[in-house]
């Protein structure tokens, strides 16, 4: 494999933080990956959108043989009906509906080469250390997700704008 | 039943995948808020200062427990024994999976349709699944080295690629340079 190697800005830099508010968390579990598919596939129709997807795992569940959880947030003035129908299909479909935690906050932000550098998940939770409640966290390829309490939004969001760089038309 | 079997193809921009990937997952017990005090934090902070790159995370909390589950490329797997010997806690917490690899399929679109189709896809050809994110325009999921051709397969079965689209790696890594 071939290395390219890049100075290390010494203020990591972002594009800016983006907000979500009232989005709902769900979290369903099964031991067929493939019914969770088709059940989230067959949402669709009520032109709900996802806003992140994690692997949820259930300390109660996640012992038993092959039971995967997966968690959804799910923003959008469309939400409740897809929560609500979501619920159903669970039911008639014999998947675990395991939750859902209402109303949260979703903040995310991206930047360069957060996919290729180390440094940014420690950056992220020592600036957030014990002053807001993170109630779940996803980093993948250059994007950071973040899952708080809608108090605790502008919060966290305060806080990483002081540890990060941010465009300064975030700020105007 | 479905709808999913009746439907066209769908169509997707590309799929990238990387290999030699470990998970390294974190359950630990929480009162509060997440701090230094967990031991999570503690091994952001061991990998950072050895220059150790996470791919990808995900952590998520309930009442009692927070779980964290971390890749890295494997080569680094030799150094992150080293460097968590001295913290017995961590080292006894701390569960490792090898061999790995991750499938990234782009954009998403945010689409409920698109994510459920690659579930299912993934599901019928009974490809293990350890972990799963989004990103802005990507869903990455995290398999065994030896499934991604087959998960390759299953989505080209189930999706449009672009005329011509093979499968790819990344041919390079990013380096710290200390100036």
């Amino acid at each position: 494999m071939e290395t390219i190697a890049v100075y290390w800005e010494p203020t990591i830099k972002t594009y800016g933080f983006k907000e979500v508010s009232d989005v709902s968390l769900v979290r369903m579990a099964s031991d067929d990956l493939a019914k969770i598919g088709a059940l989230i596939h067959d949402l669709d129709p009520v032109k709900n959108e996802f806003a992140l997807l994690w692997n949820y795992n259930d300390t109660q569940n996640d012992t038993q043989n092959d039971t995967r959880s997966i968690c959804l947030g799910m923003p959008g003035k469309d939400r409740r009906h897809a929560v609500e129908l979501l619920k159903q299909k669970c039911l008639s479909e014999n998947i675990d509906f395991l939750g859902e935690t209402y109303p949260v906050g979703l903040v995310y932000f991206h930047g360069p080469h957060y996919g290729d550098r180390y440094g940014i998940a420690e950056t992220v939770f020592k600036t957030l250390d014990g002053k807001v409640e993170i109630i779940a966290a996803g980093f993948s390829g250059a994007a950071v997700y973040l899952v708080f309490p809608m108090d605790d939004v502008k919060t966290a969001v305060s806080l990483l704008s002081q540890t990060f760089e941010t465009p300064d038309s975030y700020h105007e | 039943m479905s709808r999913m079997r009746t439907e066209e193809k769908l169509n997707i921009g590309g799929v990238k995948f990387t290999e030699n990937i470990a998970l390294l997952s974190i359950t630990e017990p929480i009162s509060g808020k997440i701090s230094k005090k967990n031991t999570a934090m503690l091994f952001f902070s061991l990998l950072s200062e050895n220059e150790i790159n996470i791919s990808m995370l995900s952590m998520i909390r309930d009442a009692k427990t927070v779980r964290t589950d971390c890749s890295v490329a494997e080569d680094n797997l030799h150094k992150i024994y080293k460097i968590i010997a001295p913290f017995p806690e961590l080292k006894e917490r701390l569960e490792v999976l090898h061999n790995l690899g991750t499938i990234s399929i782009y954009p998403h679109k945010s689409l409920m349709k698109l994510l459920g189709k690659i579930l299912f896809a993934f599901g019928k050809k009974k490809i293990p699944v350890y972990n799963m994110t989004s990103s802005i325009s990507s869903f990455t999921f995290l398999t065994e080295c030896d499934c991604l051709e087959k998960a390759v397969e299953a989505l080209k079965e189930n999706f449009k690629l672009p005329q011509n689209h093979a499968p790819f790696q990344q041919q390079f890594c990013i380096k710290h340079v200390h100036k």
